[in-house]
């Protein structure tokens, strides 16, 4: 159950999840700037959303952290889940553009609520696996997972900008076209 | 009370982001090239301040609520502040190159991006004393402060916005600051 044999998997996995959310929050407030015509507007809602997935995801992490039980199958199956929401989102999204304005904005931003989510459910996993329960120790031993997600968090966004981004940017163009209000 | 304190300082935290991003876009321009460039500057500052919080956390065990007022003073007192120097050094700086913006926005955001990092480890060993449980600490302190936060978010891009324009934001958020500092502030001497 532990991952403890094992000297940096918890702030690896921690970096990954920060890495993962903050990565593909990118690619939504992307997404959502084309159908608002404005990353401004953009922001706050699709931000706003990603928080409150990743609020609820952490309350699950939280009750199952009290239990104790299959904690490293609990992540990993949070990890595919989460992945595989931002995998089929943008197919799922551009399939979904024929019913509409709003009905492919509530898809949007449903498929951001459940990767947020389900890689919020990993967070206080990690912290728990990764961190020592000790006099003295406790809040640097549980700040220095929190700081690998962090450090995720932050190189997340750049890596989506230069990499996937330019990457696919062509072809998110062509998805995008179609994501507009209606007139 | 602990627990409206959190949310509290989570609703703020966003508003702060919200204006601060509104703010900066003067400087980087708007597009998502510059709002990945500020969100990685940030989440810079509050990596450094999970680990200066984890520290004080150990080193200031008894006096972890305390410090979580002071950070919140902090905060509140930079954001007081914050927009009318934006303005100022925006001025100086507008026609600079994307890296001299980063390290200029990395250098001004470093007091209360710290500060806002700080929070979670020192309230979340705190509670840990009483759990002794990380992860349920844990996952139950970011819940809160992250459902303040996405409060926050959708309450001051979506609607305090449109009514009180970016200073009414920075105040609101600089008022909840100083309201947690002075509840905790209270708390710890009510505690004595």
């Amino acid at each position: 159950m532990s991952l403890q044999t094992h000297p940096l998997p918890e702030k690896s996995l921690s970096f990954t999840v920060g890495l993962l959310s903050l990565g593909t929050e990118t690619l939504w407030i992307r997404l959502f700037s084309y159908h608002n015509h404005s990353i401004a507007k953009a922001l706050p809602f699709i931000l706003g959303v990603y928080l409150l997935g990743i609020a609820f995801g952490a309350a699950l992490g939280s009750r199952i952290c009290k239990s104790e039980r299959y904690l490293a199958e609990i992540l990993a199956v949070s990890l595919l889940c989460g992945t595989v929401a931002i995998s089929l989102g943008p197919a799922t999204v551009a399939a979904s553009l024929t019913f509409g304005f709003y009905a492919t904005r509530s898809l949007a931003a449903g498929l951001a609520f459940v990767a947020a989510f389900a890689f919020s459910v990993c967070f206080p996993i990690c912290h728990h696996l990764g961190a020592i329960v000790s006099a003295g120790k406790t809040g640097k031993s549980m700040s220095r997972v929190y700081a690998a997600n962090i450090a995720g968090s932050g190189i997340g966004p750049l890596l989506s900008v230069s990499s996937y981004c330019n990457l696919a940017r062509r072809n998110s163009h062509s998805l995008c076209s179609g994501f507009s209000p209606p007139r | 009370m602990s627990a409206a304190l959190f949310f509290a300082s989570g609703f703020a935290a966003l508003l702060y982001q919200v204006a601060w991003q509104r703010a900066l876009f003067g400087w980087f321009g708007v597009d998502l090239d510059s709002v990945s460039a500020i969100v990685s500057v940030f989440m810079l500052g509050l990596g450094i301040g999970a680990m200066i919080g984890g520290w004080l956390a150990d080193r200031f065990h008894y006096r972890r609520i305390l410090i979580f007022s002071l950070i919140e003073l902090t905060i509140g007192a930079f954001g007081f502040f914050s927009l009318g120097i934006i303005d100022d050094i925006g001025d100086l700086i507008a026609a600079d190159a994307l890296p001299r913006l980063v390290a200029i926005t990395f250098i001004f955001f470093i007091v209360p991006t710290c500060a806002m990092g700080a929070t979670l480890p020192v309230l979340v060993t705190e509670l840990v004393d009483l759990t002794h449980n990380v992860g349920f600490s844990t996952g139950a302190l970011y819940f809160i402060n992250t459902l303040g936060a996405a409060t926050g978010t959708l309450a001051g891009g979506l609607v305090l916005l449109s009514f009180y324009g970016l200073n009414g934001l920075v105040t609101i958020a600089t008022i909840l600051n100083f309201l947690i500092a002075v509840v905790a502030y209270l708390s710890v001497r009510r505690a004595l």
